[in-house]
């Protein structure tokens, strides 16, 4: 841990960063408590991100979500709290998009190639064979018993949400402390909390999809959360063109943007719509962000800009 | 947006994040069991059938255990490293289980991460059994060093070793072509927190990660306890 602002009275600036969910875990924290405390904080923020990947992980053969996909069909499979509210909210976003969004598109990520563990670089390869036709309505959620049963066979990708809530159990984690202000951000999933050293809203920059060390865009924002999805961030190294963003329906990549960025009070909410936008024809793709209350801005291919009504309040000069 | 907004997803994801958080969740501190291998036993836990039971006992606020006991069971062949369930925020902001996975950059502050104050309510409950007299650690307490160096430079650190866990990395020289940055505090965080060698590759400082492995395990290597039957 760094401390890394000089200190003025006695508020101060932390930062840590983890590798975890496929990429650098950043938490930030604001406030007057000791060292101690905010170390104890940004552990537990990190425990909750842990547990997320260790549940959610489609890349790990140890994962519960792997278990859960090498259960025989059929069978109820008991899943911990976080596998089963992560599955369980694909499946609403699922229905809501008319299957556009589905997270049993991982069969076809895998033929994509997106098949590597991101810190062991080895790629998963899987036994099992998924049935083409199956969708997430093969996935039968028992909320009584927490448990899951899988009408097919088929493959889980949960990369749309699962950081997202990781993001957001850290800061439930995180907000019991009272800080000032702290922001937890796991590799483009980012939510901010109270204000900076210096009393004010934090800023975020919207990462300019080509030119990628500069923003496109910068907000000043305080207790959301920011999610970006942007084609560029993850190229097939199978086919040319073809990138991490699928259409279930059509099982091809989306396109007609280069970034979605959603905006608001849930990481997993902002994370799975800011994908989800990618799925609808471009013009509706705000439209979709705010019929279920969140704020967001598309990048189109030729890098015209396009902002929710209520985005102006966002906007930092 | 007013009007035909649905407050569904926000609804929804209140009702998740609250879930989760109240009935516990179950950890290991294997982020990647690939990585698990060689992180076997923390010292401290004096078996691991214990640990889980430990993380059980500050799971509930009452005896109430048996969410998180299945969690950890559903995990058993990764809990004897770190095993942390948990739930019920109310009393305290400090969870003791938690305490584990800490990552601490200077060794003073490593003894001091577990809360007494929180402890007291949960630990004393669970009856931890006695730990052996003799040091079965895996590595023995102290300060060790290490270098290593290949085309592009060369990486020194310190390790030092307290109640037989790796508290500290220090990295003590860098003069890689790359800025010592790409791998500072990265790689010595990730190592206290899984108390492990198999490290991750940093992307774009493959040659400096690899400078790190070397290193370490050359100063681990001295620090190896020969009565750890690990």
């Amino acid at each position: 841990m760094t401390r890394w602002s000089r200190s003025e009275g006695s508020t101060r600036t932390w930062l840590k960063t983890s590798l975890a969910l496929g990429t650098v875990v950043r938490t930030q924290v604001v406030g007057t408590q000791s060292e101690e405390t905010v170390e104890q904080a940004q552990t537990q923020a990190m425990a909750a991100m842990r547990a997320v990947e260790d549940a959610c992980s489609r890349f790990d053969k140890d994962s519960e979500l792997s278990r859960l996909v090498l259960a025989p069909v059929g069978s109820l499979v008991e899943v911990s709290p976080i596998l089963f509210q992560a599955l369980h909210f694909a499946c609403e976003v699922a229905e809501w998009t008319e299957g556009r969004f589905d997270p049993t598109v991982a069969a076809r990520m895998d033929e994509l190639g997106f098949t590597q563990h991101y810190l062991t670089g080895e790629s998963v390869h899987w036994a099992m064979q998924a049935a083409a036709e199956a969708t997430f309505r093969d996935l039968e959620l028992d909320e009584a018993n927490r448990a899951v049963r899988l009408h097919r066979p088929l493959r889980l990708d949960l990369g749309a949400v699962a950081k997202g809530l990781a993001v957001d159990l850290a800061v439930k984690e995180l907000s019991a402390f009272g800080f000032d202000g702290f922001v937890v951000d796991a590799g483009g999933d980012v939510y901010v909390a109270g204000c900076t050293e210096n009393g004010e809203p934090w800023t975020v920059g919207i990462r300019h999809p080509v030119l990628h060390e500069q923003s496109i865009l910068t907000l000043k924002v305080q207790d959301v959360a920011v999610c970006t999805s942007g084609t560029y961030e993850r190229p097939s190294p199978r086919e040319e063109g073809a990138h991490h963003i699928l259409n279930a329906q059509t099982k091809r990549s989306a396109h007609g943007f280069l970034s979605a960025t959603a905006i608001g009070p849930f990481a997993m909410m902002a994370d799975a719509f800011s994908t989800a936008a990618f799925l609808y024809p471009p013009a509706q793709a705000l439209d979709v962000l705010e019929r279920v209350g969140l704020e967001g801005i598309t990048v189109s291919e030729d890098l015209h800009v396009e902002l929710t009504s209520g985005m102006e309040r966002y906007l930092h000069e | 947006m007013a009007g035909k907004m649905s407050p569904k997803f926000v609804a929804l994801c209140t009702l998740a994040i609250g879930a989760i958080y109240t009935t516990g969740y179950s950890i290991t501190s294997t982020s990647s069991t690939a990585l698990a291998t060689t992180q076997q036993g923390l010292p401290n836990a004096p078996t691991g059938s214990s640990a889980v039971a430990a993380a059980n006992g500050s799971a509930g606020s009452g005896q109430s255990a048996s969410k998180p006991a299945n969690s950890s069971a559903s995990t058993a062949n990764k809990a004897n490293t770190a095993s942390t369930g948990k739930t019920n925020k109310s009393s305290s902001t400090t969870h003791p289980a938690a305490s584990t996975q800490t990552t601490t950059k200077s060794t003073s502050t490593a003894s001091t991460t577990s809360k007494p104050a929180a402890s007291t309510s949960s630990i004393s409950t669970t009856s931890k059994p006695a730990a052996p007299k003799v040091n079965t650690n895996k590595y023995l307490d102290g300060n060790y060093n290490g270098s290593a160096s290949n085309q592009i430079g060369g990486v020194s650190l310190a390790v030092s070793i307290h109640n037989g866990k790796i508290a500290n990395v220090q990295i003590t020289a860098c003069d890689t072509h790359y800025p010592q940055s790409y791998i500072d505090p990265v790689l010595p965080d990730y190592v206290v927190a899984n108390q492990t060698t198999q490290i991750p590759v940093v992307s774009g400082a493959t040659m400096s990660t690899a400078d790190f492995y070397y290193a370490l395990v050359q100063a681990l290597s001295q620090a190896q306890n020969p009565n750890y039957k690990g």
